[in-house]
């Protein structure tokens, strides 16, 4: 009786399992797969990974994107130790070229012809994600370094949107007489705040055709042309006319310089296009109101220095390789971009993009990706240091022209050090191709 | 008698075992792959080549950075071996000789010590801020030196931090000498005061031999310190302006997640292991000599 009842147990238990077995099995392959991404958490970051979390529809895969601080120092981390996440969000080529030349991340070149990137990106940017001929990486959020006014200040001091450097140096000195700061700016949160300054007066100045013979090794970067660029930033910094002082650019913190552009304390920002997206706020309640101009430069010629935000590619661990492509087309999809710059004030990629995409987002941000797309086509374009120079080169520019401004350092010896620099990245290799000019 | 050892030691060893395994592999395994990576260019992605002292040439002969940001950790402490210590003994003496509200001051002075240094640089960031800050208000009524911003001034900076780290630091320092003074026995300071020993000279012949060994040790570990800091500039400064605030863990950061030069950053993250372990060394060379510390 007792050996019945335990085989009638014993057979219960076994069919229990199995049934549970079945279940497990049908659900986990119904279960999508994550296609994993990390980046940083800046606001705009924290909205794009919620939106693209939150609309990717896929059967079998689930977008995964996550937001933690220090993400490409655990990227690089993982990805050298065999793993890391499915793609690599990374802060531009140069940084993505370095993975390429590694053999860690993923040639595209299929995947390109797949989901049509091939004719669906810029050609500039083809060029900027290429290392030996194949497409490793695509580029996001492009950029352009412009010059934002306080347009009621100007108007009030009866002052016009300068177009060249001439003009501008008038307007400078009209706005210090006025008692005002010519410029707002500060760098306590992101450095990098001095390279954009290097990387629009090299274009403005020099000209995007010396740039693009210096990146390419034809030209130094000791050449009188860039000497002259670097002579004017340092002479602005000198008299203060960035935010009052040497003293408080070094202090002041994005918000804090940005809504001394919104009083008039500061009337122009040179600063990049990313400003588009939430300008608007730093002159609420001021009853100011901002407008933007090309950066002005020695020809009068306008001039779109352009570079990227962002550079995505697939890490060659990945087990879902398939489906981080596809996430990637979901996410450079016209839709997509045009959706992300609306709610997110991401700046859309080097995509093909309609009014129709960006409707809602302000029109004076329109005016501007019209006009940079315009000329990134025409191939009139100047070149940004985050997108185009070799990493150590990069640094340098940023960390020792401080020395320059605080006259610990010559002019001169600060182009002859970041000339030696890059002639040695540009020897290895570490340049990413530059697009060549119309 | 020897088997008895064995397996005393046996039963040590088993203690010590797990522990020691976690050292080998988190500790050990780790500093020896640092040794062959100072030697090697690797970016920090992909394969490391070999380079033999390339490394170690650029560094005692090219890098003028690594020699600039030294000089700021000798700077920092020079500053922490002064000025805290100072301030701690003073404090932590007066505080000995009182017997009411000593556990209000032991908590007032220790409290900025349990603060995260993100919170304690927001806060001085904020304090120090030209426009809304005390230094701006104190600039207002006319006192002479903070026209400038403190913290955006290249002479001024490091001090600033200095002084920032130190508002956070100096009382757990004082703690920790009043917890050694009240060991001292207060048979010693009464015998000196009927030997007609004044104040100073009570503090100097009586307190200061009675805490040696707790003074010495901080001084140890306060000069390992000055060469590992980071936090506080990199929260308030990033290293500059104009690197005036650069010290070696910022430097060493820089090269290897800015510069994409892991290799020679682990090079640089020897040579300041060096330096904060000439500290250690120091002190085990006073032990030998005798001092009881």
């Amino acid at each position: 009786m007792k050996s019945r009842k335990n085989k009638y147990l014993t057979g219960l238990i076994t069919l229990s399992f199995s049934f549970a077995s079945i279940l497990f099995a049908a659900h986990a392959s119904a279960a999508p797969v994550n296609i994993t991404v990390s980046m940083g958490t800046g606001v705009d970051q924290v909205c794009w990974a919620d939106y693209v979390n939150k609309n990717w529809k896929d059967p079998k895969y689930k977008f995964k994107i996550t937001n933690s601080q220090g993400s490409d120092l655990k990227d690089q981390a993982a990805i050298a130790s065999g793993g890391g996440p499915d793609i690599l969000y990374s802060a531009g080529p140069s940084v993505t070229l370095k993975y390429a030349k590694a053999g860690q991340i993923v040639d595209l070149g299929k995947y390109a012809k797949q989901y049509g990137w091939d004719k669906a990106f810029a050609p500039w940017s083809l060029s900027l994600g290429s290392y030996k001929g194949k497409l490793y990486s695509l580029q996001a959020e492009t950029e352009a370094m412009v010059m934002f006014y306080n347009k009621t200040v100007m108007d009030k001091l009866k002052l016009k949107q300068p177009t060249t450097i001439a003009e501008l140096q008038t307007t400078v000195n009209a706005i210090k007489a006025s008692g005002a700061n010519p410029f707002t700016g500060g760098n306590v949160e992101w450095k990098g705040v001095n390279e954009w300054f290097i990387s629009a007066l090299f274009n403005a100045v020099a000209g995007p055709d010396a740039v693009y013979q210096a990146l390419t090794g034809k030209k130094s970067w000791t050449d009188p042309a860039f000497l002259e660029a670097v002579n004017l930033i340092t002479d602005w910094q000198q008299k203060g006319y960035i935010s009052g002082g040497l003293d408080r650019f070094y202090t002041l913190k994005f918000d804090e310089f940005l809504a001394n552009w919104g009083t008039g304390k500061g009337v122009m920002n040179m600063e990049g296009s990313w400003r588009f997206g939430s300008a608007n706020q730093y002159f609420k309640d001021t009853g100011n109101d901002w407008s933007w101009g090309p950066f002005p430069t020695k020809s009068g010629k306008s001039i779109y220095s352009i570079g990227v935000g962002s550079s995505w590619a697939i890490n060659k661990n990945s087990k879902n390789q398939d489906g981080a492509a596809k996430a990637l087309a979901y996410m450079f999809d016209k839709k997509t971009q045009g959706a992300l710059a609306t709610k997110c004030g991401i700046a859309p990629a080097p995509i093909a993009i309609t009014a129709k995409e960006l409707k809602g987002i302000d029109p004076r941000q329109v005016d501007f990706l019209v006009k940079m797309d315009a000329a990134a086509k025409s191939g009139d374009f100047g070149y940004l240091t985050w997108a185009f120079w070799p990493p150590k080169t990069e640094q340098y520019i940023i960390n020792e022209i401080e020395k320059v401004w605080n006259k610990n350092m010559t002019p001169e010896e600060y182009l002859a050090g970041m000339d030696k620099l890059f002639q040695t990245e540009f020897k290895a290799g570490d340049v990413p191709p530059i697009p060549s000019r119309k | 008698m020897q088997k008895h050892l064995l397996k005393r030691n046996l039963g040590s060893w088993a203690f010590i075992a797990p522990i020691l395994l976690v050292h080998i592999l988190v500790v050990a395994l780790p500093a020896a792959s640092t040794l062959y990576l100072s030697l090697t260019d690797w970016s920090g992605v992909g394969i490391p080549h070999f380079t033999g002292f390339a490394n170690l040439h650029r560094l005692l002969f090219d890098d003028t950075n690594f020699i600039s940001a030294l000089k700021n950790n000798i700077r920092w402490l020079v500053f922490f071996l002064t000025i805290p210590f100072i301030m701690s003994l003073s404090a932590a003496y007066g505080l000995s000789q009182i017997k009411r509200g000593v556990m209000f001051y032991r908590v007032s002075l220790f409290l900025p010590y349990i603060l995260p240094s993100v919170i304690v640089g927001a806060l001085w960031g904020f304090l120090l801020n030209p426009s809304t800050g005390i230094t701006g208000f104190l600039d207002k009524i006319g006192i002479p030196g903070f026209d400038k911003a403190l913290l955006g001034t290249p002479g001024k900076a490091l001090w600033a931090i200095a002084f920032i780290d130190n508002w956070h630091f100096w009382g757990f320092l004082t703690i920790l000498f009043l917890v050694a003074l009240q060991n001292v026995p207060r048979e010693l300071y009464e015998s000196a005061e009927l030997d007609g020993a004044n104040e100073f000279q009570r503090f100097r012949y009586v307190a200061l031999p009675g805490i040696r060994p707790t003074l010495i040790f901080m001084l140890m570990m306060v000069g390992i310190w000055s060469f590992l800091v980071f936090d506080y500039v990199w929260v308030l400064t990033k290293g500059g302006p104009a690197g005036s605030t650069e010290v070696l863990g910022t430097l060493v950061y820089r090269t290897a997640f800015g510069d994409f030069e892991a290799g020679y950053a682990t090079l640089q993250g020897l040579g300041m292991a060096f330096f904060a372990s000439a500290s250690l060394v120091s002190f085990g060379i006073l032990r030998k000599r005798g001092w009881e510390i």
